[in-house]
């Protein structure tokens, strides 16, 4: 059903610090990506001799990805994807396999969905970036909207602010990102250096401004993280100070964020065209620095803000829109949709 | 194969998918003379199960037939489908099709009888018996209702009455429930599998068998040949009263077989988006009062 025509991935595409292949070994870890225009979901896990054990699943743009471990969602160019690991027991030969199979498919339509997450309630709510607004599945419609931000007066297919990101609290919606605070059609192109902001759901008010295309934002040890897809950065916001606080930096325009214990997981991408480079500061950041624009995941201490292990993707790859840990499943395997 | 619909939405089975398809047009709207545009909305992973009938419960549950697992089922969050009944022959859950359960009857929206080729409980059974094995079972009291029959299907009730294919006869006809007996109404030349109701009339699917092996040696053979004809694909609407074909229509080509016949009340022209077209990618619809609460 999605007939989708890719090279194979070669081994040379994929390279890993090599400390990151223990790391996820010694704490019974899985990775999941996804890489957009590369069309592939990816899963990284061990096998009991401490290799990589990589797994490919084709999907149409795969970007949107969030986990509990049990149920993975993961939106692609008009759908949204529920997997589950529901072998029976006894079908996988090892302990450590988890196989994730494709549950439901909800065609929802090409709405640029970038962040995903399931609430407290059990309900799937993603960025809906076409409409500028949070939504949820709908059985009878496309999709059902649930909140918009107070900057936008209409429900509409023009993508004015660049809705990229929303953050669960104890099981609600709690903030989103926008690229910009503007209320027409592709308005945030011209204010990515710069025009980003956080909203805060419940006050329905801008808490955050002065962000380079603020994404991915997620409540973690009692901070509000966020990625400047415009900068290179991970940091967090200091709300006394009214200020973000950078505390890595990717090179490479950040999309995606997780987790797990005091290490955060950044996937970074190249950018669709060059062009969309000039005039911000990533493209200031990269050149003092003397490095290069990449594909990868970094796994960073949050103590220190260093990259303690890392891969990159090289090849026809060249986006990480989704990142997410598997707690306990060493070896993650997913089946390829339909 | 198994269609169920009521004007608004459509549960359709495929080979690995139950899906989900709503109506995308406004009541009372009309978009290139079409009155109802059917978009696929979801699809649930059941797996190659080969499904038969579908249909909706009054509690809006949808049923299927898994006919390789011998047994009625639903949609499961957590698995390919959760079974909800089987006969009571068959005595253990697994994928070898024994009884080639195949149709489905609702009554008072719940289910009340279904088909099988026959009563087997072993791998393949029902093929060695699709001359005359074939039953409808009561599914609350377990009892066969009617025997005999070769390879029945699409049971349906309408009118106070239980309607059910004799397929391999080749007959359509009704169940005397008080004497267990199947009384033909109406022979057709094809494979009957497919059955919907409006008014005095019934709309019935003809198949032109293609598998020796599955449709060889059946009773139908002999009543063709009786009459001079062969098997066709198409539909027939069969008037109730008289059991005279008042309407028709043949299809050739490509198309050799029908599972499902569903009659769409109150509609002039409807059509189905395909996947991926660019049309179903323009037609986004959203509720409107969800709309009206966030955009307030």
């Amino acid at each position: 059903m999605n007939g989708l025509q890719v090279k194979p991935m070669r081994a040379q595409d994929m390279t890993t610090s090599g400390t990151l292949e223990r790391w996820l070994a010694e704490n019974q870890l899985g990775l999941a990506m996804t890489t957009g225009q590369s069309m592939r979901l990816l899963t990284l896990g061990t096998e009991n001799d401490g290799r990589a054990a990589l797994c490919e699943s084709l999907l149409e743009v795969p970007r949107a990805l969030w986990t509990d471990g049990k149920t993975m969602l993961v939106s692609s160019k008009s759908r949204i994807h529920r997997l589950t690991h529901g072998a029976a027991p006894g079908r996988l030969k090892e302990h450590e396999e988890r196989l994730f199979v494709p549950r439901s498919m909800h065609i929802v339509g090409e709405l640029d969905i970038g962040d995903i997450a399931c609430d407290g309630e059990g309900r799937v709510l993603f960025t809906n970036t076409q409409f500028n607004c949070i939504a949820t599945l709908d059985d009878k419609h496309n999709f059902r909207p649930v909140y918009r931000p107070p900057f936008i007066s209409k429900m509409t297919p023009e993508n004015r602010c660049y809705l990229s990101g929303l953050a669960l609290r104890a099981g609600k919606l709690a903030y989103v990102t926008a690229y910009a605070q503007t209320d027409v059609s592709g308005g945030y192109f011209a204010q990515r250096a710069s025009g980003g902001c956080i909203v805060d759901v419940q006050a329905n008010k801008v808490v955050a401004e002065g962000l380079s295309m603020p994404r991915h934002p997620r409540v973690y040890q009692d901070k509000l993280w966020v990625l400047e897809a415009g900068s290179g950065h991970l940091g967090f916001w200091d709300f006394d100070r009214r200020k973000f606080e950078a505390i890595a930096f990717c090179p490479g325009s950040p999309e995606s964020l997780a987790f797990w214990g005091p290490f955060a997981i950044v996937g970074y991408s190249l950018f669709q065209s060059p062009g969309h480079l000039t005039g911000l500061p990533l493209e200031k950041n990269i050149a003092r620095k003397g490095a290069n624009l990449r594909c990868g995941v970094n796994v960073i201490d949050l103590r220190s803000g260093d990259v303690a292990h890392w891969l990159r993707l090289d090849g026809e790859f060249r986006q990480i829109c989704g990142v997410a840990i598997l707690e306990g499943i060493k070896k993650p395997l997913v089946m390829t949709i339909g | 194969m198994g269609l169920w619909s009521n004007g608004q939405t459509i549960w359709l089975g495929s080979k690995m998918f139950l899906w989900r398809l709503e109506n995308a047009l406004a009541k009372g709207a009309v978009r290139n003379g079409r009155d109802r545009i059917f978009a696929p909305r979801i699809a649930y992973t059941t797996g190659d199960i080969d499904t038969h009938d579908v249909a909706v419960g009054a509690d809006g549950q949808v049923i299927f037939v898994n006919t390789q697992f011998n047994c009625l089922a639903t949609l499961d969050e957590e698995a390919s489908f959760r079974p909800i009944w089987k006969p009571s022959f068959i005595s253990k859950m697994v994928a070898e099709d024994r009884c080639h359960l195949n149709g489905l009857c609702m009554k008072d929206g719940k289910p009340a009888y279904v088909t099988v080729v026959s009563c087997s409980d072993v791998v393949d059974g029902w093929r060695d018996k699709r001359r005359d094995g074939g039953c409808v079972i009561d599914v609350e009291s377990g009892e066969v209702v009617a025997q005999g029959l070769s390879m029945p299907h699409s049971p349906r009730w309408y009118r106070g009455k239980l309607w059910v294919h004799n397929s391999g006869a080749g007959y359509f006809g009704s169940v005397d429930l008080q004497r267990g007996v199947f009384e033909p109404l109406a022979f057709c030349p094809g494979y009957l599998r497919g059955l919907s109701f409006y008014g005095d009339y019934a709309f019935v699917g003809l198949s032109r068998p293609r598998h020796q092996k599955t449709f060889g040696g059946l009773p139908i053979d002999e009543n063709l040949q009786e009459r001079g004809t062969e098997a066709r694909c198409g539909v027939h609407v069969i008037d109730l009263r008289t059991g005279d074909i008042t309407n028709w229509l043949r299809v050739e080509g490509a198309v050799e077989e029908l599972y499902d016949v569903v009659v769409f009340e109150g509609v002039r022209n409807p059509a189905i988006l395909p996947l991926d077209s660019e049309e179903l990618g323009k037609t986004v619809t959203v509720d409107a009062s969800a709309v009206a609460q966030v955009f307030a």
